[in-house]
């Protein structure tokens, strides 16, 4: 996977670990000076975009979630925001209190998994966080403490720890329920 | 919705938490960081009380100040030569950087004190252009997110009511917010019965890749002493640096860059 000459190499990562996703890294030197270097990403498209024409406007915010498992919040925020920006509505107040509350539950969770999960094994020279624990044991609890907290803020506030469902359906996209019954569009189908 | 009593056992894991978050600014800021800085355009929400991440208006360093309707006539995604890849670029300028290091660059005076205290003990300056950091930046945003939390759960009183009627419209709407790796824009085009014509997402890292690029551009020139498996393990690290997350950047199927 690697090749070595005085001058000119080849540093290659098939499949990057310790990333949300699936990518490749290449670096190439030639003659003393680097030739290329690609962030390769082979994942496939999923085609969210396409996929949500013909929907209700009340949908975005639960279908986006699922675009990721980390950052579901990020995806509803923005999509609620967007819709009722179409539709002339702010939300203020205690509601826009829940919306901070979720969306801190979040950034706690996301960070804390990122900070000890995936970044700190690269600056102790370790090759994954389980290889951590067995000698930080710990500090990798007190990681795994602090994501917890963060997904137990997302659990109440919307309904579950991942891809919660509250914040679409009852508190804090307004009226979603009475939209769905009266728009006409399929329903998404279980599990959606 | 909950009720006020509902949050308060939150309050208690919340302040545990916090010290944590402050232990962890402590731990991530005895880490060995590579002398490594850019210059990149630094892109994030900013909000006039608050460290956005919910709304804001979208500011840069070099200047940029724009709403959400604004975002199309401030930003381009292009195709990238052998790639069905979409990079964004602000035009005119070109690459820029959004995430923990942007927010932090452009927010640290709107930090909850006690994040901005543990920033200053671990180092930070005012702003930070060392990707490599980001770690520390990421630890006291965990810090200022559960101080924030305990904040807002203080002063909750449940909402009159837990539903505002939206009633669809025919038109178009743009929304945004800070994800934790940084900008996530929407649009929607609605019709007047509210059934989505168009819809366009443009997530963090898609934004970010080809900074990400740049950086690992230099980051390889500047330690070509290495021997092969250091500098392997280091660019790994720099792509980390950014948190990437690959299955957001929906509309990735190959990334190629060449420079000559």
């Amino acid at each position: 996977m690697t090749h070595r000459s005085p001058a000119s190499r080849t540093l290659e990562v098939k499949a990057l670990a310790r990333v949300e996703g699936e990518g490749a890294m290449f670096v190439e030197i030639r003659d003393g000076a680097v030739h290329d270097v690609q962030l390769r990403i082979y994942e496939p498209p999923r085609f969210f975009e396409a996929f949500l024409r013909g929907r209700s406007y009340t949908e975005p915010p639960d279908i986006t979630a699922r675009i990721c498992g980390i950052c579901p919040v990020a995806y509803q925020m923005s999509a609620v925001q967007a819709i009722e920006a179409a539709c002339g509505i702010t939300v203020d107040g205690a509601l826009r209190d829940l919306r901070l509350l979720l969306y801190f539950g979040e950034w706690i969770e996301s960070h804390a998994l990122h900070v000890y999960m995936l970044h700190a094994p690269d600056f102790l020279g370790y090759e994954s966080a389980i290889a951590l624990a067995a000698d930080h044991r710990p500090i990798v609890e007190r990681g795994l403490a602090l994501k917890k907290t963060g997904n137990d803020l997302v659990d109440v506030i919307g309904g579950r720890a991942v891809h919660p469902r509250q914040c679409a359906r009852r508190w804090l996209l307004p009226g979603a329920d009475q939209a769905r019954a009266a728009a006409p569009v399929r329903e998404p189908p279980a599990g959606a | 919705m909950p009720t006020k009593r509902e949050l308060q056992p939150l309050s208690e894991s919340l302040r545990r938490a916090r010290d944590a978050a402050h232990a962890t600014v402590t731990w991530v800021a005895g880490f060995d960081f590579p002398d490594f800085e850019h210059d990149h355009e630094l892109v994030a929400l900013r909000h006039p009380e608050e460290y956005a991440i919910l709304d804001g208006r979208l500011v840069s360093t070099l200047g940029l100040d724009a709403g959400p309707d604004e975002y199309e006539g401030h930003f381009a995604e292009e195709h990238v030569e052998r790639s069905t890849a979409l990079h964004s670029r602000i035009l005119e300028r070109g690459h820029y950087l959004a995430g923990p290091l942007a927010r932090y660059s452009l927010n640290s005076d709107k930090l909850a004190p006690v994040a901005r205290e543990a920033a200053a003990e671990a180092g930070l300056g005012t702003e930070c252009r060392n990707p490599f950091r980001s770690i520390v930046v990421r630890s006291v945003e965990i810090l200022h997110a559960c101080d924030e939390a305990l904040r807002v759960i203080e002063r909750y009183e449940p909402p009159g009511s837990p539903a505002v009627e939206v009633a669809p419209r025919a038109g178009a709407g743009c929304g945004w917010s800070e994800a934790p790796r940084g900008l996530l824009w929407h649009r929607y085009e609605l019709d007047a019965a509210g059934v989505i014509q168009d819809a366009r997402i443009v997530p963090p890292t898609s934004q970010n890749q080809p900074t990400i690029e740049h950086d690992l551009w230099h980051f390889v020139e500047s330690h070509l002493h290495l021997d092969d498996d250091e500098l392997r393990i280091r660019c790994e690290q720099a792509i980390r640096n950014y948190d990437p997350c690959i299955s957001c950047a929906t509309h990735f199927l190959d990334l190629v860059v060449e420079r000559s």
